[in-house]
């Protein structure tokens, strides 16, 4: 199997699935409890998120809330964060834990607007611009886009956001973001940033949302008041510990396995411009993330595509469902890309385990099954 | 006081010598049906009497009934034992409200004292005493109360009648194999047929890797919905994958769809006969799309001996979607998945085709060879009834 789909979800490392089931079988107490096992559960659970505030290079009185997902902690965000009678501005990019949430805000009868992306897939800063002023109450746009890789530089643009409107809330999504590039918090003006568990070999089931000192989102789960009563609801525990275990491992190792993902990239796409004519790369491959690539290939439906590599044990993924009564990807749509283009893409994604030797035989089989779509002329 | 609930039977009644068969696979339906519940199951008189049921369960157990088709109508009923007394005494305890009512006695036991029309009318006028907001109805009421006085000393009380699905009980009527597309229109070609008491399996063809694997197990979920009414059957997977690429590689592209069904039509019976079925069912529908002319129904239907039913073949788009709605496919059928018949769409199909130039193109086919190679994929899947 060669499992280039890293973006969608990765597998657990197995020091990850040791500390789950410690944490499931010996370290089990509620951390709320009262005896000494349980406190020392809490205490792990603490030390867990300053373990995460490092990895996010942010300050020590900022605080983290473990919840269920990402998508939790972007409802978190934009529900809670969202002030009566201001304002909200999110990107047109936005994964839709972000873009459908503001779209219940919305139909809630909130004022959102959404900021338009680049061809590139960056967040358009004329029209970000054009839009901010001191009636935006939240603002919400992502670090790297799940879809292309494209990175946003959230110091410059936060920066800009608070100059403009200092009272706006900046809201980041970085769960592509995380323990891959450095955010650096501290040194910016994000308000809020969501991260996950699953996307970095941790398990599925944990996601996390930083925030600044002082910031208190309203919540949207009543009950124990854990989490600051911020999320009510006993910890994932084992999860929260998984996460943890795996963010350590992924930012220790972060810029090694950088350069050596943008190898991978870089080899793969040298060998496919070989084998294979009539690509593009939505977005810029120089300026992305080099762990997300978007292809998308002429004259082929990127899901059969994927159907065939799916017979050879390759696994990627398309953003674009191949369907006759509805063809798009409101992402790639938002960047200006045609309905071919959008048909005809497919997403790679790698993680550092895989290897050279996996792009070659990738490579080699899209080109086959290319060949052999164009061939039937399908 | 007990709560039994009453079954009735409709077009079996009509039945003569042979009443005993359809009544035995009818009842096998109703104890396949309800095979998760505890109940008594008695026949009195052309009507079925479940009791002994867990108290509190016959929305349930009536919603299970209402869908075994063989049924006409069924009624929640309260059992009294055969009393003038006691039955007038039931009665002022029946609250309706402010609806409109009328009394029909049945007394099929000749030997309770008052007669029917004059029964109804005390108990009609008790009912109104204690609900002085009800009026009587005798042309159109809301409510039919039901007074069933039998031979066995028993009377039954109900208050309301439920319509079940009708038509002849699942398997009374041999087999039939239904060509199942993933679409709104085949579930309820084969549900029609189920209603005439077929025993329909089901034959399904994916064009991996140029449709989703999601668009079986899409399939796999419509055949279960579909065996709420159906019972339990065979639905039978096979890629047609191999078929469509030699066509589209050999053939004129415009005759790619005329040409696919009448592989899919000889495919279908040759499963058919090995299954023992002994006809094919499709969603077709005059004219709806261009593979549903006249012309295209005739050029696919030349390729098979077997009969092949086409229940919706007069029905518009919108009857068969009201019908899907009711029986649950609806939701499941309109998933965005694709079936194998939306890949390697000619731009402009044959909509009227004719035969010598369908002929034509078929002789670039190995046809025999296609149809084997089909039926070896042949996955057959065990649907069984959903409770």
């Amino acid at each position: 199997m060669i499992y280039f789909d890293n973006a969608s979800t990765t597998k657990v490392y197995p020091e990850v699935a040791e500390i789950i089931t410690k944490y499931n079988v010996e370290k089990f107490f509620n951390p709320s409890s009262l005896y000494l096992p349980a406190i020392n559960v809490k205490k792990d659970l603490l030390n867990a998120k300053e373990e995460i505030k490092k990895c996010l290079g942010a300050n020590q009185q900022s605080q983290i809330i473990f919840l269920s997902s990402a998508t939790e902690a972007n409802n978190l965000a934009l529900f809670g964060l969202c002030k009566k009678g201001k304002k909200i501005l999110v990107s047109q990019g936005e994964h839709a834990s972000v873009f459908n949430t503001a779209n219940e805000l919305l139909n809630l009868g909130f004022d959102v607007d959404f900021i338009k992306i680049k061809s590139d897939g960056k967040l358009d800063i004329d029209d970000l611009k054009s839009k901010i002023n001191n009636d935006v109450g939240l603002i919400s746009f992502m670090n790297v886009s799940n879809e292309t890789g494209a990175i946003n530089n959230i110091k410059e643009i936060s920066n800009l956001i608070k100059t403009i409107s200092p009272e706006t809330i900046i809201h980041c999504d970085g769960v592509q973001a995380f323990c891959k590039i450095y955010p650096d918090l501290k040194n910016t003006n994000v308000d809020a940033y969501t991260i996950s568990s699953h996307k970095i070999h941790g398990p599925k089931g944990v996601g996390a949302l930083w925030l600044k000192p002082n910031l208190k989102p309203k919540p949207q789960i009543w009950g124990g008041g854990q989490e600051n009563g911020l999320r009510s609801g006993t910890e994932n525990t084992a999860g929260i510990m998984g996460f943890v275990t795996a963010a350590k491992k992924m930012f220790e190792n972060m810029k090694n396995n950088y350069i050596y993902i943008e190898n991978l990239r870089k080899n793969f796409i040298e060998l496919l411009k070989i084998k294979c004519n009539d690509w593009e790369i939505n977005g810029s491959a120089d300026e992305n993330l080099p762990h997300i690539l978007s292809i998308s290939f002429k004259g082929i439906k990127g899901e059969t595509l994927l159907h065939m590599l799916e017979e050879k044990e390759i696994f990627v993924s398309t953003g674009s469902a191949c369907n006759s009564k509805h063809i798009g990807n409101r992402v790639l749509q938002s960047m200006g890309k045609l309905k071919t283009q959008m048909e005809g893409n497919i997403r790679i994604s790698f993680s550092e385990t895989n290897t050279l030797k996996e792009t070659e035989i990738v490579v080699e089989e899209i080109s086959k099954c290319v060949h052999k779509l164009r061939e039937l002329n399908y | 006081m007990e709560t039994v609930i009453i079954m009735r039977y409709g077009e079996i009644f009509l039945k003569g010598d042979n009443k005993w068969y359809f009544e035995k696979i009818l009842i096998q339906n109703i104890k396949s049906a309800l095979k998760q519940k505890n109940y008594k199951l008695e026949k009195i008189a052309g009507r079925y009497i479940l009791s002994n049921y867990q108290p509190g369960t016959e929305k349930e157990l009536v919603s299970i009934i209402s869908k075994i088709f063989g049924l006409h109508s069924a009624s929640v009923a309260v059992k009294l034992e055969t009393d003038e007394m006691k039955i007038k005494d039931y009665c002022s305890t029946i609250k309706i409200g402010e609806k409109s009512f009328k009394v029909i006695t049945n007394r099929a036991d000749k030997t309770f004292p008052i007669k029917s029309m004059p029964f109804s009318s005390i108990l009609g006028a008790i009912i109104l005493e204690n609900n002085p907001k009800a009026t009587v109805n005798v042309k159109n009421p809301d409510l039919e109360i039901m007074v069933d006085i039998r031979e066995d000393g028993n009377t039954y009380v109900s208050t309301e009648t439920i319509e079940c699905a009708g038509g002849m009980p699942v398997s009374s009527a041999g087999k039939g194999l239904l060509l199942l597309s993933g679409g709104i229109d085949s579930p309820v070609a084969g549900w029609f047929m189920s209603h005439r008491g077929m025993h329909v399996n089901a034959l399904h063809f994916h064009s991996f890797p140029y449709t989703s694997l999601l668009a079986k197990e899409k399939v796999i979920r419509l055949a279960q919905q579909m065996s709420v009414y159906g019972g339990d059957f065979k639905l039978h997977i096979i890629s047609f994958t191999k078929a469509q690429e030699e066509i589209n590689k050999k053939c004129n592209k415009n005759f790619m769809v005329i040409l696919m069904r009448r592989l899919m039509m000889r495919i279908a019976e040759k499963l058919a006969h090995k299954i023992d079925a002994k006809a094919i069912i499709t969603g077709e529908s005059l004219g709806q799309v261009a593979s549903q002319t006249i012309e295209s129904i005739n050029a696919t239907n030349a390729v098979v001996n077997i009969p092949v039913f086409r229940p919706l073949i007069g029905f518009d788009k919108n009857d068969t979607i009201n019908i899907s709605k009711k029986i649950g496919t609806y939701d499941i059928s309109i998933e965005p998945y694709e079936d194998c018949c939306t890949v390697f769409l000619p731009k402009n199909p044959v909509t009227r085709p004719k035969i010598k130039d369908v002929l034509d193109e078929e002789s670039k086919l190995d046809i025999e060879k296609l149809v084997n190679e089909a039926l070896e994929t042949d996955e057959v899947i065990d649907i069984i009834k959903k409770e």
